[in-house]
């Protein structure tokens, strides 16, 4: 089964299809998230008529697999008027949530609408440290309330968990939390800068140690003691650099809250808005997009030559908010490569470490080489 | 024989991508594909028009004998009803 995932990847880099698209339907939510990379905009949010329009058009598109977030998805009145419409249209439908608002009735309501899946931000199963990550007292218990409604109407549920040095000592908790709830669930390492450029979430990202413990984790690091398939030619060669760097502006792309076309959410690149002109017209042809579009593993100034890489998933998005070099390195993706190269016993270095020209990277390579 | 009505899954989500039909049921991540005369009994497949009118414009699209085009169809339908992709119904459906 597999392979069909990866021909429909291809199909739809080749086809130029938005295969998956993100929506933000709103900024406005009722968690404070310490680490909430959002960005409020005094500008208004796309009405519902907007947001049924543009749905026709990513339809249209080839979109087949469609995220609805936010902010809170659940604060927009007409959340359901926009999942039916879409369900209509046939998408298959994922929405991002942190569950506090779920009803019985919602959850029976998105059980009938088959929307396949909610995923529900859980910082850690310990009340104090979830309630201070959202600043929400007594959200934790909610959010568990609002997954088990959804559990028990049908309703597919996974607990997202980005780990924090607040949290990172406690994600087996998480883990049978979710046992116990009988969901699935998953985590993060990567903390990101704020879209408008602001580092200081990145306070909150866990050390190098840390990342150590989680990836040895088999049940949370897969390749954890195997070895890592070979993306590269004995001599450290990559194989692979006609390929695309990943699906952004290729198969992917996200729309904010404000009508903003980007290749990609983690992407903060803006290609166009769809109150000023079709989003097809955007996605291929804004010159952006198109940018975005031609970049190839090869154009990669540090990445094309990295030793390290089959251990990396390089996020170009990440690498253009860390550094403002959509074709260089991500010292976030740098850093979880090393550590990932070292638990699977491999000697390989980042490129980024073993450069010398800036002082930050030969500080990193020293401390690397150790 | 009454003639019977086939309908996708409404709780199936998909698109059609050079030809080819890709489904996904709600709950499930597995994809389906099908082929073109599968995509093309899919599409028709609305609830409201009979499975023999649909193996009729088989034949004419596909140029297919018409009997290997009804026992080919009925196979068809068979596994996507098997898969819980298509239902099968005696009488047509209410168009929405
Ligand atoms: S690697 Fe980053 S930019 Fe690329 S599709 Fe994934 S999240 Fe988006
Ligand atoms: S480890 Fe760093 S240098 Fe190597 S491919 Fe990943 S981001 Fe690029």
């Amino acid at each position: 089964m597999p392979d069909l995932t990866e021909w429909l990847f291809h199909k739809s880099v080749a086809l130029h299809i938005p295969l998956s698209v993100h929506i933000d339907l709103t900024m406005r939510c009722n968690e404070r998230c310490v680490h909430c990379y959002r960005v409020i905009e005094d500008r208004p949010e796309l009405t519902t008529d907007e947001l049924k329009g543009l749905l026709d058009d990513v339809a249209r598109a080839g979109t087949l697999y469609l995220t609805f977030s936010g902010g809170e998805v659940f604060l927009r009145k007409d959340l359901f008027e926009l999942v039916e419409h879409a369900r209509r249209l046939h998408f298959d439908m994922r929405l991002k949530s942190n569950a506090l608002l779920i009803t019985p009735e919602k959850a029976a309501r998105l059980r009938a609408l088959a929307v396949r899946r909610v995923d529900i931000s859980i910082y850690s199963a310990d009340p104090a440290v979830h309630d201070w990550v959202t600043k929400i007292p007594g959200s934790l218990e909610r959010s568990i309330q609002g997954a088990a409604l959804l559990r028990d109407a049908g309703v597919t549920v996974k607990l997202n968990c980005p780990l924090m040095k607040q949290n990172v000592g406690q994600y087996q908790d998480i883990r049978a939390l979710a046992e116990r709830l009988g969901v699935r669930c998953g985590f993060d390492p990567m903390i990101t800068a704020r879209n408008d450029g602001d580092t200081a979430p990145l306070a909150l990202r866990i050390t190098r140690n840390e990342l150590r413990t989680v990836l040895q984790d088999p049940a949370l690091n897969a390749a954890c003691g195997t070895p890592a398939p070979a993306a590269s030619e004995p001599d450290g060669t990559r194989t692979d650099l006609d390929e695309v760097p990943c699906g952004a502006g290729h198969n992917a792309c996200y729309i904010s809250a404000y009508g903003d076309v980007m290749p990609c959410v983690a992407m903060p690149i803006a290609c166009g808005n769809v109150r000023d002109e079709p989003f097809a017209e955007i996605w291929h042809r804004s010159p952006e997009m198109q940018r975005v579009r031609a970049i190839r593993i090869r154009d990669l100034h540090t990445c094309s030559s990295c030793a390290a890489s089959q251990f990396c998933s390089r996020c170009p998005g990440q690498a253009l908010v860390e550094t403002g070099d959509l074709y260089g390195p991500s010292p976030a993706n740098c850093e979880h490569a090393l550590v990932g190269a070292q638990v699977a016993g491999s000697p390989a270095i980042p490129a980024s470490m073993l450069r010398r020209p800036s002082t930050a990277h030969r500080s990193a390579a020293a401390d690397a080489l150790e | 024989m009454s003639d019977r009505y086939v309908v996708r899954n409404p709780e199936t989500a998909w698109r059609v991508y050079d030809g080819q039909a890709v489904i996904l049921l709600a709950g499930d991540s597995t994809l389906n594909t099908l082929n073109a005369v599968g995509t093309y009994i899919w599409r028709e497949a609305d609830g409201t028009t009979p499975v023999s009118a649909i193996v009729a414009r088989v034949c004419e699209e596909f140029e297919v004998e018409p009997a290997q085009a009804e026992r080919d169809s009925a196979d068809f339908i068979d596994k996507l009803c098997q898969r819980g992709l298509l239902m099968v119904t005696e009488s047509p459906q209410e168009r929405r």
